[in-house]
């Protein structure tokens, strides 16, 4: 259908809207006509992709001077190649109701290990040895060598690639799609992804290509000012931030550091013997400067600087770092310095200028090479023809932070952890604000789209990633019927307070409780059930204790048990087992972990999640040191107190947890919050709208046995058939409706704005 | 005695060692699938040992100068072999040894696997399978359990008359009925005064075996060559099977020591298998290329309840596993698993949530109803005649010889002229219509109470089931048939009588009498025709 929002002609490929998308592309318009930011809270399941994508579409075909490329950033594989298939829906009405294909190029792109097709390589399925064995045939060294001596090994998709490559032709082109090209035409698809980003005008993508500056610097460097970026379920963008900033180097690490420097020595020295033009070659490129002469090709890339763009060096580098065993020297001292800081017995915790001054004192390594120091070895390795990044990975964590800390003043702490137990020693440097590695995002493009099911509260997120949004609303959800049921279970049926208040956690009575909880919900919810914990040292303890208390037994008695574990390929496992038991009707359990990787990236819709519980509220380990510097920073810098910003914490990981169940408006779930904690309002009040709205004030304090009456009377509501024309005109709209102000008028409420 | 060829296994420089004087010949050792034997390489002397009498087999200690293999036997004899491959080492006698006794072992193990099967299947287990099915449906079915009391009960009709239609043995229905996830916790549990007792039953024992395949293996391995049933459940309820928290020390001495590790390994099996759903791989959908370096360096410590953990989750898998196996035996766990799944439409459902989209709900499909074809193996409906070819040849002849053989008029009349059952049905169901309608009067007129409506219902559904049976088999086209008719006619007429002689008025019985008078006439000119 043809909606009009606020004068921009938008071709929606359904015949039914959801009014939230209405107003939301109507916010979305806003933002795009400041050239401004946007932060957007829509519930999940109300198609807020599609709307985005529909907007912006007809916003950039209408005005292709003020717009001309949407970066679509999302988290999962399964979440990026949804939006492209959403694309292909809307390409097809466009074509349909124009009468001409769109003149617009969609690529999709991801790590090798998606797209190769190169069948030896594909095979080995796991992201850094599928890009270390397309990197050992793809190298210009090792191209080079082949040139010479033709029986080594080629990858023909990437030899053909080089030889005949051909611009992208229009149309959506999804990960599968990409695939079957490059099978057919025997090209390689990854290159062939990577070049088309540049000039395609939609790209979906996940975020570390545009947030990482180690990798945004090389995948996305050319992408034109007049973009709209979209990061979608960008709930957790500043951890994604502050991950990408930071490193960590254990004892072991820095060990294999070492290791790799004497091997590194050992490939000098005899390419001393051999071929010393080549290493004189590097160094006199290094005089003029570290600004590559050559256009580099994407098939020798390592990481890029992990400084960013604006403090990209134009200098030539430091005359003590230029010859190669110079340099190896150089980094011999570094990492021998990093592993006497990591003998220590105590804990540490000191600022970057702490750190430089304490090195220039101990070794008489001066700030200035530090700085090039990852940029360096890129060139040495690069020179020396080591096409394997594995040999070198340790190398370069620890270039990595050398760069880094000696960028850096501010933002960073350098965290030293001494060897406790089976815990090995470790030097983080932490960043602790979000905003440096976005801020180079939300200068260079004119507007960034921030948006998620879970954002509330919205006021926190401007603060910690320190940027000026023209739009802050929230949406909340139109329901013809009440879809969702938030429980605030407080108390056992013997009135003992649940909670998993670190005090009181331990407590038998407590677990037992969060045992009853779980059994009776299990009795009586039908198909699947997710029981989330706070994390993954508590759930080994209570199912310790339930195991004891037999609490289990019981439990296999209603459904089957799966259980997340730490180790992600048996966690899969686990998760596609829960997944059958469901499908064939048998019912389980899964017993998952907040902030856990199933709460981040698994949809439970319909029969996979009809009930959700939260057993406690999922509070950071307050303890950790990273955490308290950031806090500290957050505090002194922002002015954020330490309490707000963990409650803000913990509940966006609680509403995330949530919304695992409810995908869609047809679907239902059920969602327990097991802590008397929530029955606050200081709590509950941080919960998205769409999720508070639903939640009575009668069920805000409940025990056992009166939530289970509650969900009891509710399930066999939800049960009941449900058809469209339920929804119509309540929680559905069709194209007269929408053009009707009266009607619309009714949703007003809907969008509530930030100040 | 039997082809070479068939031997499993064949060891050539094997003493066998016999009690008593003179040296020990050399030969050859095969083994095959039910009994081993020895044959002497000079002499005609051959040695066979049929794996009924073996009860278990020894070796040698690792430091005895002779490499050794003893078979125990039922009645307490042994048979001794040594290894004396001249061309071989000490470890490679033992090698050869080791390979003997493991191919010995596996393949005691299978036949103990089938003797009991077979001792199982003598049994008559199928008939009672049979009978147990019946049974529900008679329990499912009112009418039918009512219609069965008064014809085969009364011994109007036999039961594999009655059977013929209602009961088909072939066929798989769908609702194979899985394994109670509790099964260990429903063990039933009494405090005896030297500790707890434990009851188990057969279903208890067959659930433990179809879910822990190992332990069936051990108990067909061990019982009651080694140790007793009894011990051996005693046994496993001291295992890690039952108690899932314990670390388990590999005890030589415990018999599931050894399951330990298979299930160890069938764990790590399971984990590395791909998984099938894409959307469920964590593995797949996380795209941080960097992460991964950084998170398979440090290795996680691992923690005490990871065990319990683990093996909850694996005790689910394999819950879950064993209802999608069919009944075969000796399932290959991961394969079966694999290319599984009856449920086509469950199949195509997972396809389609896979590739559903988010706004999938907005779009207007047409309202396609999921529905499930399932074979109603054991309902109430009577089968349709189906005739085979040559039967239907047969069947085709005899009816244009009938119409050759009568006049127009005699087809077209109604009452006369009826050739099949499904005709008659219709005309049946035609009458019946318009008794209700018209004719009879509400019931509360005809009939005192509620107790005769019953017995005037009983009697006009028996008169049916016994005419349906009648018109099926008619016109006769074999032997069988023909007898069956005959039984029919003859019942039909007896119940006729009956039925006249019964307590009931004759205006609530007209339509019955009419109905087998019809049935009875039709069968008197059949064997007129046929005296012809």
């Amino acid at each position: 259908m043809q909606l009009d929002i606020d004068g921009l002609k938008v071709l929606f490929p359904y015949d039914y809207v959801y009014p939230e998308q209405v107003l939301y592309m109507k916010e979305v318009k806003k933002a795009l006509d400041a050239r401004g930011h946007g932060l957007l809270e829509m519930p999940s399941g109300t198609g807020k992709t599609v709307s985005l994508l529909s907007l912006v579409l007809a916003y950039m075909i209408s005005y292709p001077d003020k717009l001309d490329k949407l970066v679509y950033c999302s988290r999962t594989i399964p979440e990026i190649e949804k939006c492209v298939e959403e694309m292909k829906v809307l390409y097809d009405y466009w074509e349909k109701e124009t009468g001409q294909p769109v003149a617009k190029i969609t690529v999709a792109m991801s790590a090798r290990k998606n797209l190769c097709v190169n069948e030896p390589v594909a095979a080995l399925r796991f992201g850094n040895t599928v890009d270390s064995a397309c990197q050992k045939l793809t190298a210009s060294s090792a191209r080079q060598k082949r040139a010479e001596d033709p029986t080594l090994e080629a990858c023909d998709y990437f030899e053909n690639f080089e030889a005949k490559s051909v611009p992208m032709q229009n149309g959506v082109w999804n990960l599968e799609d990409l695939r079957s090209l490059g099978r057919e035409k025997k090209i390689c698809p990854y290159f062939t992804a990577r070049q088309a980003i540049n000039r395609a005008h939609i790209v979906v993508y996940s975020y570390h290509y545009i947030l990482d500056p180690k990798i945004a610097e090389l995948v996305s460097k050319d992408f034109s000012r007049k973009s709209v970026v979209v990061f979608d379920e960008a709930h957790n963008i500043d951890n994604v931030c502050i991950e990408s900033m930071s490193v960590a180097i254990s004892q072991k690490n820095a060990d294999r550091a070492l290791q790799e420097l004497q091997s590194l020595e050992g490939v000098v020295n005899r390419m001393k013997s051999s071929n010393s033009e080549k290493l004189q070659s590097e160094y006199d490129k290094l005089v003029e400067g570290l600004k590559r002469t050559e256009r580099e090709r994407a098939n020798d890339e390592r990481l890029a600087n992990p400084v960013l763009p604006d403090q990209i060096l134009h200098e030539a580098v430091p005359g003590n770092i230029r010859q190669a065993n110079h340099f190896l020297l150089f980094l011999k001292r570094f990492v021998e310095y990093i592993r006497h800081r990591l003998r220590t017995h105590q804990v540490l915790i000191e600022s970057p200028a702490a750190f430089m001054k304490d090195i220039l004192d101990r070794m008489c390594i001066e700030r200035k090479p530090m700085r090039f120091c990852a940029e360096r070895l890129s060139n040495l390795v690069k020179t020396l023809e080591i096409t394997d990044n594995g040999d070198v990975w340790a190398l370069s964590q620890v270039t990595t932070l050398c760069t880094l800390v000696s960028t850096y003043s501010k933002g960073f702490s350098v965290i030293v952890e001494p060897q406790d137990g089976s815990q090995l020693a470790v030097i983080t440097l932490s960043c602790h604000d979000a905003s440096i590695a976005i801020r180079p995002v939300m200068s260079r493009f004119q507007s960034v789209i921030i948006t998620s099911g879970t954002l509330s509260p919205l006021e926190m997120y401007p603060k910690v990633l320190d940027f000026d949004p023209s739009v802050i609303a929230s949406f909340t959800m139109t329901l013809a019927r009440p879809c969702l049921s938030p429980l605030v279970v407080a108390r056992g049926n013997d009135q003992v307070a649940m909670t998993s208040r670190f005090e009181q956690r331990a407590d038998v009575a407590v677990i037992r409780n969060y045992g009853n909880l779980v059994l009776e919900m299990a009795s009586l919810v039908p198909d699947g059930m997710v029981v989330f914990f706070t994390s993954y040292l508590y759930m080994e303890n209570v199912i310790g204790v339930w195991y004891e208390q037999h609490i289990i037994d019981e439990l296999m008695k209603y459904k089957l048990l799966f259980i997340e574990t730490n180790d992600a390929l048996e966690t899969s496992a686990a998760l596609e087992k829960y997944v059958e038991a469901c499908d064939s009707g048998r019912g389980a359990v899964l017993f998952s972990v907040a902030r856990g990787k199933v709460s981040e990236g698994i949809d439970f819709s319909h029969h996979l999640g009809r009930c959700v519980i939260m057993l406690g509220i999922p509070y950071m380990y307050t303890e950790s040191r990273v955490l308290r510097a950031r806090l500290e920073y957050l505090r002194d810098q922002f002015g954020i107190k330490e309490n707000d910003f963990l409650t803000f914490d913990a509940m966006r990981h609680t509403a995330q947890c949530m919304g695992r169940a409810l995908r869609s408006k047809t679907d239902y779930g059920l969602m327990v919050f097991a802590d008397k904690r929530f029955s606050r309002n200081d709590k509950r009040g941080k919960l998205p709208r769409w999720m508070q709205e639903y939640l009575e004030p009668a069920c805000t304090n409940l025990s056992i046995d009166e939530a289970a009456q509650v969900a009891r009377r509710w399930l066999t509501l939800m049960a009941q058939p449900f058809e469209k024309e339920h929804q119509l005109g309540v929680s559905l709209l069709d194209k007269e409706m929408v053009h009707d102000s009266q009607i619309m008028k009714r949703f007003e409420r809907v969008v509530e704005y930030v100040d | 005695m039997s082809d070479e060829s068939e031997a499993l296994l064949r060891v050539d420089h094997v003493k066998y060692r016999k009690a008593g004087d003179g040296k020990s010949p050399i030969g050859r050792l095969a083994l095959f699938t039910d009994f081993i034997e020895w044959r002497d390489n000079a002499s005609p002397e051959v040695f066979t040992c049929k794996f009924i009498r073996i009860n278990g087999q020894r070796v040698s200690p690792p430091h005895k100068s002779k490499v050794q293999l003893q078979l125990i036997l039922k009645n307490e004899d042994q048979a001794t072999f040594v290894f004396l491959n001249p061309s071989a080492s000490k470890e490679d006698l033992v090698k050869e040894r080791d390979a003997v006794k493991e191919a010995l072992q596996s393949a005691l193990v299978k036949h103990r696997h089938r003797v009991n099967e077979l001792a199982k299947s003598v049994e008559s287990q199928s008939k009672q399978v049979e009978l147990q099915a019946k049974q529900k449906i008679l329990q499912e079915d009112r009418n039918l359990e009512k219609l069965y009391q008064n014809l085969v009960a009364t011994k109007l009709i036999t039961p594999d008359d009655f059977w013929s239609d209602y009961y088909q043995k072939e066929g798989v229905s769908e609702d194979k009925i899985g394994i109670n996830g509790a099964f260990l916790a429903n063990i039933v549990q009494q405090e005896g005064t030297n500790g707890v007792r434990l009851n188990l039953n057969p279903e208890i024992i067959q659930a433990i075996y179809s879910t822990y395949p190992a332990v069936q293996k051990k108990n067909l391995e061990l019982v009651p060559h080694e140790m007793s049933e009894e011990n051996f459940w005693k046994k496993f309820f001291q295992s890690h099977y039952f108690h899932r928290e314990r670390e388990v020390l590999p005890n030589p001495k415990d018999p599931f020591a050894e399951c330990v590790r298979d299930d160890e390994e069938e764990m790590t099996k399971m984990t590395a298998e791909k998984i099938q759903r894409k959307r469920f791989d964590l593995e797949h959908i996380d795209d941080n290329g960097l992460r991964d370096f950084i998170h398979k360096s440090e290795s996680q410590q691992k923690s005490a309840k990871t065990t319990l953990i683990k093996r909850c989750n694996y005790l689910s898998e394999k819950i879950l596993a064993t209802s999608w196996r069919s009944g075969e035996a000796a399932p290959t766990t991961s394969a079966a698993a694999n290319q599984k799944k009856g449920f086509g439409v469950l199949d195509r459902l997972v396809a389609e949530t896979e590739t559903r989209l988010e706004s999938e709900d907005l779009a207007t499909k047409e309202a396609e109803d999921e529905v499930q074809i399932v074979r109603i193996s054991s309902s109430a409906k009577a089968s349709q005649a189906k005739y085979s070819k040559p039967d239907m040849t047969r069947y085709k002849a005899l009816v244009t010889d009938y119409f050759q053989n009568s006049s127009v008029e005699d087809i077209l009349h109604r009452n006369e002229m009826l050739l099949d059952q499904q005709e008659m049905e219709t005309w049946e169901m035609e009458e019946a219509m318009e008794t209700d309608n018209n004719e009879v009067p509400p019931p509360e007129n005809w009939c005192q109470s509620a107790g005769d409506l019953a017995k005037v219902r009983d009697v006009h559904s028996a008169v049916r089931e016994i005419c349906r049976q009648f018109w099926k088999s008619f016109p006769p086209i074999d032997k069988a048939s023909e007898e069956k008719l005959n039984r029919m006619a003859g019942t039909l007429s007896k119940y006729r009588d009956d039925i006249r002689n019964s307590d009931i008025s004759k205006e609530n019985l007209t339509h019955c009498i009419q109905m087998i008078d019809l049935a009875v006439d039709k069968f008197e000119a059949y064997e007129m025709k046929k005296m012809k």
